[in-house]
């Protein structure tokens, strides 16, 4: 029990900080209604297990881990694309420096 | 260490580009000295880039023919002239520098080994069978050039053109090279441990496609 409230304490002053140091609205309301919805799940963990049965998963854990999974693997592929994206930019930039820099100190070669 | 081997090339083929990536030393300066054309990249990207940037100044400057060539004295110039005539006889869009069908000079057994596995894993997973792998010193005719882009940065770009000659067909031939390890250039080249570098980044690169 005495976890459960220091649990739903640390969520809510996470909660108060990202409110606090977000600037978009949308980035602000997402967080809020996830660490909302962490909360509510803390303190009635039935409500999580009548949700993990509904899609046929035995423990509300069990169906959390699942999500968790999935959400995570798909979010660290699209970071590494993301990534490996702005690298092939960056390297264009650099090289077209590179190539202007050397064209511009040949005079007509 | 730049000065003696952009002399030594001058004597064989008239236009050198020596692409500085970024070095901390005077490396731009000597190279422009011994009479090279230098392109400074303005961050450290890496050799893949590096090569990327003096084949993209070589098309820029009209080169027909390009040749990649190792900065820190691992090749010999002797052997550029007769590749080079190898691959016009042959046809071919590029021709691909091999140790083992040539030689190696003082390779630490470390070495041959690595690269033994390296040509197996390039074998199993490339699509391609070639008898080198890592070998820098390339000829490439300005067709293939304008069509391939070396999109690794870093080391894995070796990999990346072997497969792309191999995924596409491009007809290719390997010529025998000497690739000469001195302390100099074991000091200054790759260690062993980014192998497992390699993999990652060509790991990265795939899921990216």
């Amino acid at each position: 029990m005495i976890l459960a409230a220091l649990l739903t304490l640390i969520f809510t002053i996470m909660a108060i900080i990202c409110f606090v140091s977000m600037r978009t609205v949308f980035s602000k309301r997402l967080l809020l209604s996830i660490y909302i919805a962490a909360v509510f799940i803390v303190l009635n963990p039935s409500y999580s297990t009548k949700l993990a049965n509904l899609f046929g998963v035995g423990r509300g854990v069990d169906f959390v881990l699942i999500v968790l999974v999935v959400a995570l693997g798909n979010a660290v592929i699209l970071y590494i694309r993301h990534v490996n994206a702005m690298q092939r930019n960056i390297t264009k930039l650099a090289r077209h420096i590179a190539k202007q820099d050397a064209l511009d100190s040949t005079p007509n070669a | 260490m730049i000065a003696p081997t952009v002399r030594t090339a001058r004597a064989i083929v008239p236009h050198i580009i020596v692409v500085d990536d970024c070095s901390s030393d005077a490396t731009s300066q000597e190279a422009r000295q011994a009479g090279a054309l230098v392109c400074t990249h303005p961050i450290n990207m890496g050799q893949g880039a590096a090569l990327q940037t003096g084949i993209e100044y070589a098309l820029l400057k009209g080169a027909e023919w390009i040749v990649t060539f190792d900065a820190d004295g691992q090749h010999d110039a002797n052997e550029i002239l007769p590749m080079l005539e190898a691959l016009i006889q042959s046809n071919a869009k590029i021709a691909l520098g091999s140790r083992f069908l040539g030689k190696s000079i003082n390779m630490p057994r470390q070495r041959r080994l690595l690269l033994k596995m390296a040509i197996l894993f390039a074998r199993l997973t490339g699509g391609g069978h070639f008898s080198d792998a890592h070998n820098g010193f390339r000829i490439m005719h300005r067709s293939f050039a304008e069509q391939f882009e070396f999109r690794q940065n870093r080391m894995a770009h070796a990999s990346e053109i072997q497969n792309f000659i191999a995924r596409n067909h491009v007809p290719y031939i390997e010529f025998p090279v000497t690739i000469s390890y001195t302390e100099y250039s074991l000091k200054k080249g790759q260690k062993s441990s980014n192998a497992i570098r390699v993999l990652i980044e060509l790991f990265t690169d795939w899921v990216s496609r």
